[in-house]
């Protein structure tokens, strides 16, 4: 009985918890917050403040457009992946989650389940 | 009935049985082939058999699964669902490893107890660390078995140490020693419960730090790159702490030093402006906690703005010496910073911050304060410097707008107990290296010792540095375990200071009185009174926080006084020569503080010269009364806490010198006294009085003194006594030199001693007229006679 208190009980928290272990760790790695906070901010935050004179400025304007155009598209690129690899790995752990909490009736389906096939 | 913790214990001990694994990873096995050949089924049909199968065989792998992850929650978790009900259940308070342990006990005895316990490489150490080994532990315990009394005031006295927690095999262990008809282990291997605890908490440190490991720390990811900007010049100057540092900090932790972390944190998150400088004197840990601080930094645990933050550390030394110019060098920190400012965010550590703030601009530094000043004030700017007081005093707190900017926090050495855990923490290290073991009585002696004899240097780092010595000696000579004797020993060769009372040594001590009269002739009570204290120090219940003694030698001159502290220091410090006099007479004026404390580094004064030169030596105040009223007050500091503060800032330590001040005063009542046949304990005693309403010396002065010890006038016996003993000095140097024979008669003798003395100068007049009388005789005998080796002289009358 106290292993099927802590299968159905501490034992779910805890594959709960090492499910959000993970998705926090590949987050981390794509570093997803961070991206997307900065996403519109220049490719490696290569901008001066504006100075010199209009022609000048209409130039520092320009460079920092397309660098934070070549920064949008390479941190977005980064965040799709992360993100397909946070979701693929959230699908696969909710259907872990699932096997675990069908695990005891599975120990006695699965031989029916053979002989049914 | 079985209680829940020894079933537990039970069947993670069955799962893991040889054959139960061997079950488990066939199961996986074919678990693993009948997942194949299920998916092999929905790409090409296969018969139906075989199917079911591979179905049924996926069942006791999905057992031995689910097994397997109760097993290792059990053993992560063992406490898990043990109500406060089911802990009167005795076995229901210990954790696994520590309920084998009882087990055993209970039905094996005493002896099977060690072999389960040193199963364990940790708690094997940990009974090393208290020189418990297999054969002295067998020779503590009986055979039998402990009754179930016993077994139930272990679980008491357990429970005790485990404050509510389960019963660690470190906190059974522990009680088992602290029981009273087994205390004797504690005794015998010199091991108070305070020492017990210590021990017992850092080793359930290390216990549980695997599972802290587990834990998921975060460091921002690939996409950090992309939010910082270049940094070329700064990437030149600087060096980014790596991740890696957690490991560092993980092994080496700061224990209650993280409010002061907590401190730094909450500085550099002021607001308006965003750096700080870390003072403290060289070995007090201030780069060891920026290592704490960036760690925190790197794995997002400030949960400030600082989080993510990158952290790199300036090579000081690096820039200053490749700037041909100043203004290359505020051209250079104008890029760095601004490089920082881009980036936004970077924490950026200057050790030695003063070199690059010295307005003096010495050889090494360089004065780059106009330029630095408007990055401090920058709240996109974090820089957290580090440097000794004194230099932060002097190039920062000197200049208010630049010690608002910049404002320090004073880290100061760990305390005492702590310095114990650092060590034990740092310990592991050398052994691993060396192949040697520290015993944590010679853990404890580095902590006491080097605190008393190394005070020139500072905790933590001079205990880390004198355990690495030692560990590197011991391996040299073929040594594996460091005990608390060689830590005597090589403090005593670091420090020049005999410490270890060896068989030599206790033989001096015990015949101190003696020896001391060897050399000084009479004044019984002052010598017996000095070579008490003197035996005190040494046995080791003298407080180690004063000097080794503080006498006052109060009586007329020519008494012995001198030659008392010259005999102290050719004994105690195995040297005439480590005896140091200040004649005080010099520090009578108003300017005598500064003469005795300096003014500066460059001139400071009598005090620190001589210390820096004798730490370890007899220290001789001479007539102390003619000293100023400033002088004896700053000298009150000194007798009673071993230190003093020059008038520039230095703390000199006087804790490993016996000081003697002496003084005439009160010499015209001593000598009436004498007159009118009052006895020397009566004079003693009236003599305080007299020196006080005379004015000589203050109660509180007096007070300070281990000892205030009287010198009476020599008796005609006891200038007899000195003539003799000066005597035999001319005889045997003569007998040794120039192998003549000399033999004085008593008469001549009688002659000397009545010539001799002074009963203003006591015996001081009596070198000079042995020289003149009798050394003049002997010399012009030597030359009359032409003697030679062999010959011998007879001076019956001068």
């Amino acid at each position: 009985m106290l292993f099927f208190k802590w299968w159905y009980g501490a034992g779910f928290e805890d594959q709960i918890k090492r499910f959000k272990r993970r998705v926090l760790y590949f987050s981390d790695f794509f570093s997803l917050s961070l991206l997307t906070a900065t996403l519109f901010s220049p490719y490696k935050n290569d901008v001066d403040s504006y100075s010199g004179g209009v022609t000048a400025q209409i130039q520092q304007l320009k460079e920092g457009l397309i660098s934070r155009f070549v920064g949008f598209w390479i941190r977005l690129a980064i965040i799709i992946a992360g993100s397909t690899v946070v979701g693929v790995l959230s699908v696969f752990n909710c259907l872990w989650l699932a096997i675990w909490a069908m695990m005891p009736l599975l120990v006695i389906a699965l031989p029916v389940i053979g002989v049914l096939q | 009935m079985t209680s829940i913790q020894i079933s537990r214990l039970n069947f993670i001990r069955s799962f893991e049985n040889p054959i139960v694994g061997l079950l488990k990873i066939t199961s996986y096995a074919f678990g693993i082939g009948a997942f194949l050949i299920i998916f092999y089924s929905f790409i090409a049909p296969l018969d139906k058999t075989i199917v079911a199968l591979a179905f049924s065989l996926l069942s006791p792998m999905a057992v031995f699964y689910s097994l397997q992850e109760y097993v290792n929650y059990l053993k992560k978790n063992p406490g898990y669902l043990i109500t406060a009900p089911e802990r009167s259940q005795l076995e229901n308070n210990f954790d696994y490893p520590s309920l084998a342990m009882l087990l055993v006990l209970r039905t094996k005895g005493w002896k099977a107890l060690w072999r389960e316990a040193t199963k364990n490489v940790l708690v094997s150490d940990f009974l090393m660390r208290f020189g418990l080994t297999r054969g002295t532990i067998s020779s503590y315990f009986p055979q039998a078995t402990p009754t179930e009394e016993e077994i139930k005031q272990i679980t008491l006295l357990s429970a005790t140490y485990a404050e509510g927690s389960l019963i660690s095999s470190f906190v059974f262990l522990g009680a088992i020693f602290s029981m009273p008809h087994l205390k004797i282990v504690l005794d015998k291997e010199n091991i108070s419960q305070s020492d017990l605890n210590l021990l017992i908490k850092h080793y359930i440190e290390i216990d549980e730090q695997k599972y802290r490991q587990t834990q998921f720390i975060p460091n921002g990811g690939i996409g950090k790159e992309l939010a910082s900007s270049y940094t070329n010049i700064l990437d030149r100057f600087t060096t980014e702490i790596p991740e890696s540092i957690g490991n560092y900090t993980e092994n080496n932790p700061i224990l209650k030093r993280n409010s002061f972390l907590d401190k730094l944190v909450l500085e550099l998150n002021r607001g308006q402006t965003n750096s700080v400088v870390i003072t403290g004197n060289p070995g007090v840990g201030k780069t060891e906690i920026f290592y704490h601080l960036a760690d925190k930094i790197i794995h997002f645990q400030t949960k400030t703005a600082l989080d993510g933050f990158s952290v790199r550390v300036f090579e000081t030394a690096k820039f200053i010496s490749s700037i041909t110019s100043k203004a290359e060098a505020e051209q250079l920190v104008s890029i760095i910073f601004g490089e920082i400012i881009k980036n936004q965010k970077t924490v950026i550590f200057i050790d030695d911050i003063h070199l690059l703030l010295d307005k003096s601009e010495q050889k090494g530094t360089i004065n780059l304060q106009s330029v630095f000043i408007p990055y401090f004030q920058n709240p996109a700017v974090r820089i957290v410097g580090a440097t000794n007081r004194q230099n932060y005093t002097k190039t920062v707190g000197s200049d208010p707008q630049l010690a608002a900017a910049l404002p320090s926090l004073e880290l100061p050495m760990p305390e005492i107990s702590d310095r114990v855990t650092i060590l034990l923490n740092q310990v592991h290290r050398f052994e691993n290296a060396h192949k040697v073991f520290f015993l944590f009585e010679a853990i404890k002696s580095i902590v006491e010792l080097s605190n008393r004899y190394l005070s020139d240097q500072y905790s933590p780092e001079r205990e880390i540095r004198l355990a690495e010595k030692l560990a590197v000696s011991a391996s040299q000579s073929g040594e594996t375990v460091i005990n608390s004797k060689r830590v005597q020993e090589i403090v005593g060769e670091i420090s020049d200071v005999p410490i270890s009372v060896n068989e030599a040594d206790k033989e001096i001590l015990l015949n101190l009185e003696p020896k001391l009269h060897e050399r000084v002739v009479g004044q019984n009570v002052a010598i017996k009174e000095i070579a008490s204290a003197l035996i005190r120090a040494r046995s080791g219940l003298h407080n180690s926080d004063r000097p080794i003694g503080t006498f006052l030698f109060l009586g007329p001159t020519g008494v012995g006084k001198t030659e008392t502290a010259k005999a102290l220091s050719e004994i105690y410090f195995g040297s005439s020569e480590k005896m140091v006099r200040l004649d005080m007479a010099e520090y009578a004026d108003n300017t005598g503080l500064q003469k005795l404390l300096g003014v500066s580094p460059q001139d400071p004064g009598a005090l620190a010269l001589m210390i820096s030169e004798y730490p370890s030596s007899v220290v001789l105040l001479d007539e102390i009364e003619k000293s100023s009223e400033m002088v004896k007050n700053a000298l009150l500091r000194l007798l009673d806490e071993g230190k003093i503060t020059t008038n520039f800032g230095k703390v000199l330590d006087f804790k490993n010198t016996i000081i003697i001040a002496t003084s005439n005063a009160g010499s015209q009542y001593i000598r009436e006294s004498i007159n009118n046949n009052v006895s020397a304990e009566v004079i003693s005693k009236q003599l305080i009085d007299v020196v006080i309403k005379a004015n000589n010396f203050s109660p509180e002065f007096l007070n300070r003194f281990d000892g205030v010890i009287t010198y009476l006038p020599l008796t005609k016996d006891e200038i007899n006594q000195i003539v003799k003993l000066q005597v035999s000095k001319i005889i045997t140097l003569l007998k040794e030199q120039k192998g003549i024979d000399v033999s004085v008669s008593d008469s001549v003798i009688d002659q000397l001693a009545i010539e001799g003395y002074d009963p203003s100068f006591g015996a001081r007049a009596l070198n000079r007229v042995i020289k003149q009388k009798l050394e003049t005789q002997i010399a012009k005998l030597i030359l009359e006679n032409n003697s030679t080796a062999g010959s011998s002289i007879e001076i019956n009358n001068l």
